[in-house]
């Protein structure tokens, strides 16, 4: 009894593996990840030529979510960073803001991302 | 998006017909002149109370359009928080001496009541901002 126990059971995971195997993405389950780590290697030289430090440098980059969720909706098809210079009095002020390119030809200012650099 | 003044046109190529929004009213060339010139100022927000973001968004389209916007292309803003929407276009780009200037046109609406003006600002070679003239 047991042995048909151990049939079934493979049989069971034997149809698991066919099912799920075929419906893999290339890319992976992180495909549509926001953020990625972006590596930098630094390497110090002295005037000789001879590396002082070498290091590899880790950085965690996110694209913004406004820009995904308007390329996702259909609504936008870039977005980019901007800034301009304001002049405040006699300082010059420069602020940064994003902007995308909506599908329609027309550009849309997203809220909540203004700054002062 | 490329140069500003690439595909400069006669005020009268941008009239209400394009994009949705009013029909501009063109400035006269003396009145452009003769005007004195601001930085930019709370009379860009046609006298709605605008509530601090909605300003910086106004502001924000604005420059965006001069700086980096070709002719004809409506930049717009949107709030989150209640019935307010703006959008501005430059209607006119040409060359003066020592810089150029852009005609353009802005439109605001707060809770069903809208209005809009038609501006002209300029950017001197050798001066950090634009120049207003309302």
């Amino acid at each position: 009894m047991r042995t048909v126990y151990y049939l079934i059971a493979l049989v069971g995971i034997m149809v698991g593996l066919v099912l799920f195997a075929n419906t893999a993405q290339a890319g992976g389950p992180w495909i549509d990840q926001y953020c990625d780590v972006e590596t930098t290697q630094v390497r110090v030289v002295d005037t000789n030529g001879n590396v002082i430090e070498s290091k590899v440098e880790e950085k965690v980059v996110c694209n913004d979510g406004a820009s995904d969720f308007l390329h996702g909706m259909g609504i936008a098809d870039s977005c980019q960073m901007y800034t301009w210079d304001m002049p405040i009095g006699e300082v010059l002020i420069t602020q940064r803001q994003i902007a995308c390119h909506k599908m329609n030809g027309e550009y849309e200012i997203v809220q909540g991302y203004h700054s002062i650099e | 998006m490329g140069s500003v003044l690439a595909d400069s046109h006669t005020p009268g190529e941008h009239k209400g017909t394009i994009g949705d929004m009013p029909e501009p009213r063109i400035l006269g060339g003396d009145l452009k002149y003769s005007m004195p010139a601001y930085l930019f100022r709370k009379t860009q927000f046609m006298r709605f109370r605008l509530n601090r973001t909605e300003k910086k968004l106004h502001e924000s389209a604005v420059f965006f359009m001069l700086n980096e916007v070709p002719n004809g292309k409506i930049v717009s803003w949107y709030s989150k928080e209640r019935l307010a929407n703006g959008k501005v276009r430059v209607i006119h780009s040409y060359p003066i001496s020592g810089g150029y200037c852009r005609t353009y046109q802005a439109y605001i609406k707060l809770s069903g009541k809208e209005r809009h003006i038609t501006n002209n600002a300029c950017k001197y070679i050798g001066s950090p901002s634009w120049s207003f003239y309302k």
